[in-house]
Parts: C-alpha cells; structure tokens; sequence
C-alpha cells in the first residue's frame, strides 16, 4: 500500500512539474515564436524590418534537404498602428506563407471564427486583438507603419480570421498577412526579417541548432529559443533545479516511510523469525526468503501504483486544471498558460518508478541485516 | 544411552553493572527413553537451561552435549542446523505459523530437511494421527483451539524425529482437558514409541505424569527424583 502511494504521489508530482514546464514551452515557443529561427543578429535586439536575411532558392533547397527541420516559416514582421474605427492598438504585423506558417504553428486550428488569409487584402487577427479594437469578421482595419528602408507603410485591410492564441501576449498583437501583401505593403522585395524553424524533435532543439550550424552558410544567423529567449530560458533550467530539489525532498520523505513500513513487518514477525531460527532454518535462507518477499511485494506495489498513476496523468494531460482568480491573470500577463497539465514523457513515469522501487529493494536489504544478528529466544520472547 | 549430557555449566547474564547467575554449575543426563520434568519456581533458570540443551543459548562456562555432540564447539550456523535434525521444539505459546495450515506447520520443518515429497506427506498423516486431530489437517491455526494448536506444534516437533523433544511449558496456556488429552499423546509416544520428552513446567499435572523430577533453585539442582522409585 505505502509502495503504491508513493510511486502514485511521485509519478503524479513529476508529472506535474514537468508538464507544466513543458506546457509553458510549448505554449509560448511552439504557439508563435518557433524552436528554432534564422534571422539577422541585429534583429534580435531590434526586431525592426530592416534587419534582414536571405530568403532564396538555396536558403530553400537548404532547409528542404535538412532532415531535422520538419518545418519552416518566412516570415516579414513591421511594427505600426493598427486602427479599427476609432480603435487602436500599436501592433506588429506579420507576413507569412498561409500554408507553410501552417505547417509549422498549425494556426488554423486556433481559428475561433472565419478562415485564413486566401486573397489579397486579407489580415487575421489575435482573439485579444480583435477584441481591443472592436473588430470583427468583415471589418475593415487600417494599418500605418514603418516600411523597408523608411518607407512607410499602409494597409487597408479586410478581417478575414480570428485566432486565439493560448500565449496571451502573442494574441494581444498578432495580425497576420500573407507573405506578399507584406512585402508590398512594408516595400521590402527580397529577403524576410525571420525563417521560423520547428524540429522533428523539439526538445533537442539546440542540439540541432548547433548540428545545423556545421552546414548552413550563414551560421550566425541560426539561433535556438533558448538563445532567444533567454528569460524562458533560465526559468526552464531553475524548474529542472528546483525538480531535482523537490524530488530529493519527496524521496526522502518516500524513504522514511518506506522504512518505517519496514521496521514495522520487522517488529511483527520478529517472533515468527526467531520461532524459525529456534526451528532450524538457516538466517542466510530466511533473510533470502524475506528480501525476495520484500521485492515481490514492491514490483506488485510499484506496478500497481504505475496503474493507478498512468490513466490519472493522461487525463490531466487531456484535461489540464485551469487555474483561476488573481493567479492566472499574473500567469497570462506574463504570458504563460493559466493551466496545469500533465507530462506524458515515457521517462517520467518509469524514471519514478524505478527510482521507489529502487529505494524499496534497498530498504529490503535492511532485514537481511537484522536477521543475521537475530537472537532466536530474544525474538520468541518479543 | 544418553541423549543429554551438560557438565558444570553455568550461564550468566549482564546488563551494565548487574549480573545475573541464571544457571550454576548444572550437571545432568538425560537417556534416552526418559520423560522428565524440569520444575522450579519462576526465575529459577528452567527455561534458560533447557535454552542450552537445546542449542538455542550457549552457556558461559562447562559441556553440553547433545547425542553425543559437544554443543558448545559448533559454530552458530552448524548449531541451527543441529537442532533441524536432533531436536524438537514444543513451545508454551505453541508459535505455528498463522498462514499456514496444521499440514504445512508439521511438514515445514522436513521441508527444511529436503525430504522427498511423498516421504512429507505420509509422516505428515501420520503425525496428525498420533495426535488426534488428521480431519485439521487442512485448517489454519486460528482455527484451531489453544489444544489443538499445541497438538499441533508436538506433531512439528516429532516431524525430523529428532533425538529428544523439549517442551518448555507445554500445558501453561491449556484448560484442563487439553492439558489431558496432550499428556495422554506425549505419555503414549514416550512408551510406546520411546521417544524422549524433557520439560519444563509448572504444572502438577505435568509433574504427576513425570517419570523423573528435576527441581532447580536459583539456578541450582535442589533434587532429581525418579519417581518410579
């Protein structure tokens, strides 16, 4: 029971804190910004359109031939007003191919109403956005800005989509045109400000960044989220400390009952021991038979508790804890999800599992000790 | 022949600064055959004395020797597995194993001994017969009054026909017809079977039935009788 609960309550607590972390990740990483970009060095420190970079036929073929990137994205970003009425929000606008920005952030299943850019003229907006400016499908947004090379830019655009975006400060300023009415509209006709990349596997994304770096030209425009995103970044790396932390607190806490249970069979079969002893069976055999009753007991207990865990761990995946009141209108300011989800990474359930089983056959060992310095009459008399 | 043979011992306790001489300058024999009964008020070291004989203590000083083995020589490992094969254990808290039934309480101890199945099996019946209770067989301990239960652990002690049994309070927990009915067993298998039974007891039951009285005092042997005399 006490093994059960404990790969139950570590299973479920890992869980939780790597889901989150992920979850954040994935949400303000995989919803707009991308696991990996090629953009100007420049531009990182000032996203203006002027910062440009290459976007030809190589820089195509190359991130075609990559097997790692499993997409791409060009993207032209501009800042400006956008005006809806007498409604305003300054905004940056961003220009992408509907199609492969799809493949990448797969937009068009945040759609909340309407359809994607397919014409000319065309603009989607961010839920938050939309609801700023009062605009809705049909209407008609004006956008004034700063184009290529001081150029100025302005766009009359008709609402065709509303998205909503999980990551609340990227839906409070996306509109989003096609490729080519932003290279019209900002005059910049070669070259994008950004190529968005996601990886076959994204958690290794700098890994891969770097394994790209060998082979693209222009390697110092490659760049991983963690080099861009460096706040998220850190905070990544001090939930992974704070995890290691926690856990060894848990273990530790795991461990005293564990042996508590222990010395507990100990204290109740100690008669039965020493009525074998007095018997005639050996110490060695009866410390083996108990240590491999012991390990018995703890791979029913840890599987069992690996049951329990893994259906409760998939449903809070499946449906996350919503977090509500002051909390997530801080956890949204900053931009993260106000939700709690699960993990469902492989590792996580068996790497707790085994660590309590582990501790569990380590603790099993501790009556064989007791055994062998087991006086027969002494343990009949308790 | 005899089966117990102690020489001068004497076993002696300490905790801190406190010393005790639960056992002086004991000397003794058993033969085989015998049904003798250690009596003593409490305290008088009958447990810890029949502990030595049996191998489940080793005394401070003097010989124990059990058919024909000096005790004291073998190491604790060589001891436990002399006393699987020479000696039977009736304990006054019957101590069976609750899980399993009066069957595979009496068959563990040959289980211990690695002998063959149906050779288990056919002693196993047996035993509870000479006991009285074969229809148990198939019924856990809690089951089974406080009678029966140390009927039970007198077939497990009988199961590696050992060289003698001892029995340390057998009748203490037992009303007075179990005590009967348990005597009436171990008398039977003393004379018929000629099996060895050395107590220890309180019981004027037990004592009534004793063939030879052993009374210790503070340790001591104060008189040995043999009452068929």
């Amino acid at each position: 029971m006490m093994i059960q609960f404990a790969v139950v309550l570590a299973t479920f607590m890992a869980a939780f804190r790597s889901g989150i972390m992920e979850s954040q990740v994935a949400n303000v990483v995989g919803g707009f910004q991308g696991y990996g970009t090629i953009n100007d060095t420049a531009f990182i420190k000032e996203p203006f359109i002027d910062h440009i970079v290459a976007y030809d036929d190589s820089t195509i073929k190359y991130l075609e031939s990559q097997l790692q990137i499993s997409a791409y994205s060009p993207r032209i970003i501009g800042g400006g007003m956008l005006t809806c009425g007498d409604k305003f929000k300054i905004i940056r606008v961003t220009g992408v191919d509907p199609y492969l920005e799809n493949q990448l952030t797969h937009l068009s299943s945040a759609l909340i109403e309407g359809r994607m850019m397919q014409n000319s003229g065309e603009v989607v907006l961010g839920a938050r956005l939309a609801q700023r400016i009062k605009a809705d499908i049909d209407s008609t947004v004006y956008f004034s800005g700063l184009g290529y090379h001081g150029n100025s830019a302005n766009m009359l655009l008709r609402v065709v989509g509303i998205v909503k975006l999980s990551n609340v400060e990227e839906d409070k300023r996306l509109a989003l045109i096609s490729l080519s009415d932003a290279r019209e509209g900002f005059a910049l006709y070669e070259g994008v400000n950004q190529v968005v990349l996601s990886f076959n596997d994204n958690t290794r994304a700098l890994e891969t960044v770097n394994q790209l770096k060998s082979t693209f030209t222009q390697s110092s425009q490659l760049y991983a989220w963690q080099e861009l995103n460096e706040p998220l970044y850190m905070l990544v790396a001090i939930n992974d400390a704070a995890n290691i932390i926690i856990s060894a607190m848990l273990y530790f806490v795991i461990s005293f009952g564990l042996f508590g249970t222990i010395l507990m069979m100990l204290a109740e079969r100690k008669r039965e021991f020493g009525m074998l002893i007095a018997l005639g069976m050996q110490k060695s055999k009866l410390g083996y038979i108990v240590y491999l009753e012991n390990t018995l007991l703890a791979l029913i207990g840890t599987a069992l508790g690996f049951l329990i865990a893994v259906p409760l761990i998939f449903y809070f995946n499946e449906f996350p804890l919503d977090i509500s009141g002051q909390m997530a209108e801080d956890m949204e300011k900053y931009g993260f999800q106000a939700q709690l989800r699960t993990s469902v990474k492989g590792i996580i359930f068996l790497g707790q599992a085994m660590a309590i089983l582990g501790i569990t056959l380590l603790f099993s060992s501790y009556p064989i000790l007791k055994i062998r310095s087991m006086d027969a009459v002494k343990a009949m008399q308790s | 022949m005899n089966v117990v043979e102690t020489k001068n011992i004497e076993k002696v306790f300490r905790d801190a600064d406190l010393e005790v001489c639960a056992v002086n300058d004991v000397s003794l024999t058993i033969q085989e055959g015998e049904f003798t009964a250690v009596v003593g008020p409490s305290g008088s070291g009958k447990t810890t004395l029949l502990n030595m004989i049996g191998g489940l203590d080793v005394p401070t000083s003097g010989s124990v020797k059990v058919a024909s083995q000096e005790l004291t020589e073998l190491s604790k490992n060589e001891l436990i597995n002399f006393r699987l094969f020479n000696i039977g254990f009736v304990f006054q808290s019957y101590n069976l194993i609750p899980v399993l039934t009066a069957f595979e309480n009496v068959e563990f101890v040959m289980l211990l001994q690695k002998i063959s199945q149906k050779e288990r099996k056919q002693r196993v019946e047996e035993l509870l017969e000479a006991v009285g209770i074969p229809e148990k067989a198939n019924v856990r301990p809690a089951q089974l009054s406080g009678g029966q239960q140390q009927r039970v652990a007198v077939a497990r002690a009988l199961a590696p026909k050992p060289a003698f049994i001892i029995a340390d309070e057998p009748t203490a927990n037992l009303d007075s017809k179990s005590t009967k009915i348990l005597l009436d067993i171990m008398q039977k298998l003393n004379e018929k079977e000629g099996i060895t039974f050395l107590f220890s007891t309180h019981d004027q039951r037990v004592i009534d039935r004793a063939k030879r009285v052993i009374t210790l005092t503070d340790g001591k042997i104060t008189s040995d009788q043999n009452m068929k005399e």
